[in-house]
């Protein structure tokens, strides 16, 4: 039996009347979503009426507090799903397969001074689900985004409280019929037009009386006429409209003069157990370009940490020492994990690691300003769909890979596919070296004489280390 | 010393000479006590040091006192060592030549210097560069804070020997804590500069952040030994050991030298002939001789005698307006004329305080006028004379200001001169209290929830949080806390294998050091600058409302802005100079009592401890001119919802039949004959002057503000279900301080019972030097001086 995935959207009422006709189109076009759910306090039969408009009509749309909309059982593409808004609402009886429950029943509450937690609206909940048999998933809109949890035997899941609201995310839950969930972001401020560089929201106000009401028309203007509109001036308007370029053709635009490392680079992406990690269990690989291929080094013993890293560097110093370690956000996150567990466990290659040439693209391209990448966000998935990578698998996201880690670390019980972590960082790693080639050839267009590219000394980049020191 | 070369005959350098020789004397000296002189007790180096650091220390600053001596050699021996001494006794040596100890074993070795401020982090660090320059020794010290610019940081960490730091950046550096390592790694000493400081919620903070640092050092290898350098406070080991969480050896017995001294109590005469007998706050205020133009008067007098004179005030507009008032004295003066003098604090610009510093060092000026921010630190040279306007707040405080003067063997002279405050009334009653040996506790309240809540996330998001680690985070707590965070998602995984840290990044970044909420104000000075840290809910409501007039570092401010929207709550207030204060109204309940210590005192008296939650609503406030005590405008809204604070409380139980027995012994009649309005004034008075007079002479035991703590008193209780009165930490989580009261509830009733039976005010109202609050919510109504007497009393009785 195929696997089946509906993605359901949360978003708060405030979201959508704040939000202009573009960026809730940009919202809906990114999302895609099956179902969207109000996440709000209060019944928003207008917010209701907006999302009416504006989704295809085969949108399940769901207000939990107003009670509008879908309610009570329903599938959304092979998914099954409850649409609560009261506790009657609660399913009784038999039930085959995971069946997600969603409602605005259920709040996080923190008191520190007491030391408690506690889910509020748990026992009137339970006493709801008595008697009722089958595997559930509990979606609360009043959960916090990426918040997963047991409590006494209810799985709960966090649907984005506030979701778009203030400078909080937008949330889709990808809700899969094996009773996985998937939790995506997006931030509110970067769509429509304010997902073009250099546009916030005073200018996107500018730009909108302007008749510049969407990206398309920006990236069609005639930049004298942009460079005229208060607040503007000529480097802004070439910024923004190269960004609005960049973003319906799909193409990366030069807008600096660094230079991209000499030497084919290796391609690397890792997976860990959280965002401060403790261990980085696989090492993803790529060897010659987009097509190239692909080696994971994987450590499944969580008891051998070091095992997957000591495997790389043997690898990587036996056969691609001079040749330059390529990772999207390294900067941020790879290259500090990887030298730290070099540091710890196998101290032998700390030379040697810090010998190599570590590239990023992201802060080559982003926080350096040599580039503007397509994709309605900088994140790596996103840059390579817009250069037309597809992706094999279905993919997963890292919290959701790291989870499960964590999950393999604390009980043992059940073993992770490993094979399709392999794999999604495979997709990962290829999807890299397609963005890392189109800065390539963007580069190779703009620069002059096409010879002599920096041979990429360390201290060029590490030049750049204070940065995301403190 | 503007004009002679050599002081006059009858020079007033005497408490007594003051007497004889001060214009219109109104018997304004209350008491006269001279300390005599200290010779130091020295100790040759070579006793502690080794030969050839020893060589060196001799050639620099000669021998050392007997208490660095000691403090070196408990090192020596491997102890952690507090140093609790006096000001200017030589602290910076101990720690400077056990840093250069360790250099000398091991040239790899490190220190780790945590200061108070950044000012202060600069000037030692050029202090034991000299030092260390002195003793040919090549020792690096850096300051490595939010000031030092990043492309310096890596540099620093990696070449260092000494870094000079403070606990804001020790907390968020433990977030990168692999960029310290071999910094941590090597690191033989840890040491807490003027530790005294670290009290009440910022002293909770870095408590914490001490246990986390020492943690961190460990996974690295490294336990340092530590050492605290604190002024004198009533319990410096217990103080010590719960802001480094382990155990220090104290150092207290000074062997540093001291000239003789005469200090005069002084009470600015007071014409209460014209007050009713129930005068309000203000009008007592208004009776009163101003203190700083009594404290001023003083000053001319003494310039004018050729002793040169440093005088402290507790704001910036009274160190300027004691300069005017000064000028203006010394023109009345018998002896006639100019007197040169200037005034001083951290408002005015270096240009100006520099000039001010060199001219009064080089005897251009016969006094200055300044707040504390002349008290310690800035070489002035040395004063003649010091007069301090009121109490500043602390024993050690008060020292500081009197230890300003003194020039070689010359008598040195401080008149300490009381405002209409029960504070200082009190000391003017009872000057044994400033003299005598015991000083006020410095209380850190590690058992405060969301303040540990928030350390222990850090921790984990540091290195993950195992089963070791509740040696750091106070046993079983450590479980209930991880338990409360996995549930909330920020942790997963549990003690016995290891729990990670899985939230947003940076937790570190999160944690203010000042506050107990997670929700803090900022705020921001619309027409200049304003140097305050970012401001809890609680205290944001009571003391920062849209309207409010509150001083800050000596000036005053007024809130224009309040905006309570989240993420990012904030204050804008403006720099006012006004003649006003803002009293605020609240209403406030008591309620979900929990007792965790009891005191059964028998006869229906108990004594209990425990926590609670405090309902407070700040609905209204007014401004009043501090003089007349008049307002301009009515009662404003203050717009604000009510707070619930769950914090710690302390209170008294008194049995019913209390009420007749106190209405009849203050009246004389048949308590049935009486109204309610009597009842409610006589009865309800002497719980509300219990409750009030407690508060007020609390800071007399514990290093705090009065406004840490806040107060209820009802003849009837719904939970006690009895009269009682309630004293609360004011502060999410509580303090430490309610509980201390507890445990000293004896000689805090009884002093509160000796100022009101003492105070000379008239009536029964009370009056600001006894039962008085500026802070009251219900604007002083309801107080009864006997009846409180009587109320006290009896508690006492059975204490």
């Amino acid at each position: 039996m195929s696997l089946g995935t509906a993605r359901l959207a949360t978003v708060a009422a405030e979201f959508l009347q704040q939000a202009t006709a573009t960026a809730v189109e940009d919202w809906l076009a990114y999302f895609d979503p099956d179902a969207v759910v109000l996440a709000g306090d209060d019944p928003a039969p207008r917010a209701m009426n907006t999302l009416r408009r504006q989704c295809p009509p085969e949108t399940v749309l769901f207000d939990p507090a107003g009670g509008e909309g879908t309610r009570g059982p329903r599938e959304i593409e092979g998914v099954q799903f409850v649409f609560a808004p009261t506790h009657g609402d609660i399913p009784g009886g038999e039930w085959d397969g995971p069946t997600y429950v969603v409602s605005d029943l259920l709040e996080l509450s923190v008191d520190t001074t007491t030391l408690t937690s506690s889910l509020v609206g748990k026992d009137a909940y339970s006493d709801a689900m008595a008697g009722v048999d089958g595997e559930f998933v509990h979606v609360s809109t009043r959960l916090p985004a990426e918040y997963r949890n047991q409590w006494d035997g209810l799985t709960v899941v966090g649907g984005g409280d506030g979701a778009g609201a203030g400078e909080r995310p937008l949330v889709a839950l990808e809700c899969r019929s094996d009773g996985c969930v998937l939790t995506r972001t997006l931030r509110p401020d970067r769509l429509g037009l304010q997902a073009l560089d250099r546009v916030g929201p005073s200018r996107a106000r500018t730009l909108r009386e302007a008749g510049y009401r969407s990206r398309e028309l920006i990236a069609g203007a005639d930049r004298a006429r942009l460079a005229e509109l208060p607040g503007i001036g000529a480097n802004t308007a070439a910024r923004i409209q190269q960004s609005a370029e960049t973003m319906s053709r799909g193409t990366v635009a030069r807008t600096g003069t660094g230079r991209l490392p000499d030497g084919e680079p290796v391609f690397v992406d890792i997976e860990t157990d959280g965002l401060s990690p403790t261990i980085t269990w696989l090492v993803g690989v790529l060897d010659g370009g987009p097509d190239g291929r692909y080696m994971p080094f994987l450590q499944t013993d969580p008891d051998e940490p070091g095992r997957a890293v000591a495997d790389f560097m043997a690898w990587y110093t036996a056969n691609a020492s001079h040749r330059p370690l390529v990772a999207y956000h390294g900067w941020g996150f790879d290259f500090e994990v990887l030298r730290g567990a070099i540091r710890d466990h196998c101290p032998r290659y700390e030379d040697a690691w810090g010998r190599t040439y570590r590239f990023d693209p992201y802060q080559w391209a982003v926080t350096e300003g040599n580039a503007v990448l397509p994709g309605r966000t900088n994140r790596l998935e996103d840059v390579a769909r817009a250069l037309g990578y597809e992706r094999e698998e279905p993919a997963l996201t890292g919290a959701a890979v790291a989870r499960r880690y964590r999950g393999w670390m604390a009980d043992r019980e059940t073993e992770p596919a490993w094979e399709r972590f392999e794999r999604y960082c495979e997709d990962d790693v290829r999807a890299l070296a397609v963005v890392y080639d189109a800065l390539e050839a963007s580069s190779r267009i703009a620069s002059d004489d096409g010879t002599d590219r920096a041979s990429g000394t360390e201290t060029t980049t590490q030049g750049t280390l204070s940065e995301w020191e403190r | 010393m503007s004009q002679e070369s050599e002081p006059p005959d009858h020079t007033p350098t005497t408490a007594h000479g003051l007497e004889r020789t001060v214009p219109g004397y109104e018997d304004q000296l209350v008491h006269a006590e001279t300390v005599p002189a200290e010779t130091a007790t020295a100790v040759d180096p070579s006793e502690v040091l080794g030969s050839r650091l020893a060589d060196a220390v001799r050639e620099s600053i000669g021998d050392l006192y007997a208490h660095q001596a000691r403090a070196l050699e408990r090192l020596a021996a491997g102890e952690n060592v507090c140093v609790a001494t006096s000001t200017a006794s030589g602290k910076t040596y101990v720690y400077a030549l056990q840093i250069a100890r360790n250099h000398l074993a091991d040239p790899e070795s490190t220190a780790l210097l945590v200061y108070p401020t950044k000012a202060l982090s600069r000037d030692q660090q050029q202090e034991l560069d000299d030092f260390f320059e002195q003793l040919g020794l090549d020792l690096t010290v850096e300051v490595y804070d939010g000031d030092t610019p990043s492309d310096r940081r890596k540099r620093i960490r990696e070449r260092a020997d000494v870094i000079i730091t403070n606990f804001a950046g020790v907390n968020v550096y433990l977030g990168t804590h692999t960029n310290w390592r071999s910094f941590y790694a090597a690191c033989e000493l840890l040491v807490i500069d003027e530790s005294h400081t670290y009290t009440g919620v910022h002293g909770m903070h870095a408590a914490w952040t001490v246990r986390r640092l020492r943690r961190i050092l460990d996974s690295y290898g490294s336990e340092p030994q530590i050492v605290c350098t604190s002024a004198t406070i009533g319990n410096p080991a217990d103080h010590s050991r719960r802001l480094t969480g382990t155990a220090v050896t104290v150092v207290d017995e000074d062997g540093s030298p001291r000239g003789k001294r005469e200090i005069a109590f002084w009470k600015p005469p007071v014409d209460d002939s014209q007050l009713d007998e129930d005068a309000t706050f203000e009008a007592f205020r208004a009776a009163g001789t101003n203190p700083v133009r009594e404290a001023s008067s003083l000053l001319a007098h003494l310039g004018r005698s050729g002793v040169q004179t440093l005088l402290f005030t507790r704001s910036r507009k009274n160190a300027e307006l004691g300069s005017k008032y000064a000028a203006e004295a010394a023109n009345r003066h018998p002896d006639g004329g100019y007197l040169a003098v200037e005034p001083y604090h951290a408002g005015l610009g270096k240009e100006t305080r520099r000039g001010t510093e060199y001219e009064f060092k080089t005897g251009q000026l016969d006094g200055v006028t300044s707040t504390n921010a002349l008290e310690l630190g800035i070489d002035i040279g040395s004063v003649d004379a010091t007069i301090l306007t009121g109490y500043p707040g602390t024993r050690q405080s008060f020292w500081q200001q009197v230890g300003r003067s003194g020039r070689g063997d010359a008598d040195a002279l401080s008149v300490f001169v009381a405002r209409a405050d029960a504070i200082d009334q009190f000391i003017l009653d009872n000057p044994g209290y400033v003299l005598g040996e015991a000083v006020e506790d410095a209380v850190i309240g590690l058992a405060n929830n969301p303040v540990y809540a928030e350390h222990v996330l850090a921790a984990a998001e540091e290195a993950p949080l195992t089963a070791a680690d509740r040696e750091y985070f106070d046993g079983e707590r450590l479980d209930r806390a991880v338990a409360m965070w996995r549930d909330a998602g920020k942790l997963a995984g549990d003690l016995s294998r290891s729990v990670r840290y899985t939230g947003s990044p940076r937790p570190q970044a999160d944690i203010s050091l000042y506050g107990s909420s997670d929700i803090q104000f900022e705020v921001t000075c619309r027409n200049g600058g304003i140097d305050m840290e970012p401001v809890d809910r609680e205290r944001a409501y009571r003391d920062h409302h849209e309207g409010a007039l509150f001083l800050h570092d000596g000036a005053q401010y007024e809130v224009v802005e309040f905006d309570e929207s989240l993420p990012n709550p904030s204050i804008t207030v403006e720099e006012v100079r006004t003649d006003e204060y803002t009293e605020t109204i609240s209403e406030k309940t008591v309620r979900d009592l929990d007792v965790e210590q009891r005191r059964d005192l028998g006869d229906g008296y108990r004594l209990a401890w425990g926590t609670g939650t405090v309902d407070i609503h700040y609905t209204h406030y007014q401004r009043k001119e501090i003089t007349t005590g008049e307002a301009e405008m009515g009662l404003q809204p203050t717009g604000l919802d009510p707070i619930e604070l769950r914090t710690e409380l302390v209170w008294v139980e008194t049995p019913e039949g209390l009420r007749g027995e106190i209405l009849e012994t203050v009246t004389g009649e048949d308590p049935g004959t009486l109204t309610e309005r009597e009842v409610m004034d006589i009865f309800g008075g002497g719980l509300h002057g219990a409750e009030h007079g407690m508060i007020k002479l609390t800071p007399l035991e514990l290093r705090m503000d009065k406004a840490d703590l806040g107060g209820l008193s009802t003849p009837r209780h719904e939970a006690t279900g009895c009269p009682s009165w309630f004293i609360h930490d004011a502060v999410e989580g509580g303090l430490g301080f309610s509980k201390r009261i507890y445990d000293r509830i004896e000689p805090i009733a009884r002093r509160s019972r000796e100022r009101v039976a003492a105070c000379d005010c008239s009536g029964t109202g009370g009056c600001p030097a006894c039962i008085m609050d500026s802070q009251c919510g219900n604007r002083n109504q309801f107080l009864h001086t006997e009846a409180t007497v009587e109320v006290l009393d009896r508690l006492l009785q059975r204490l």
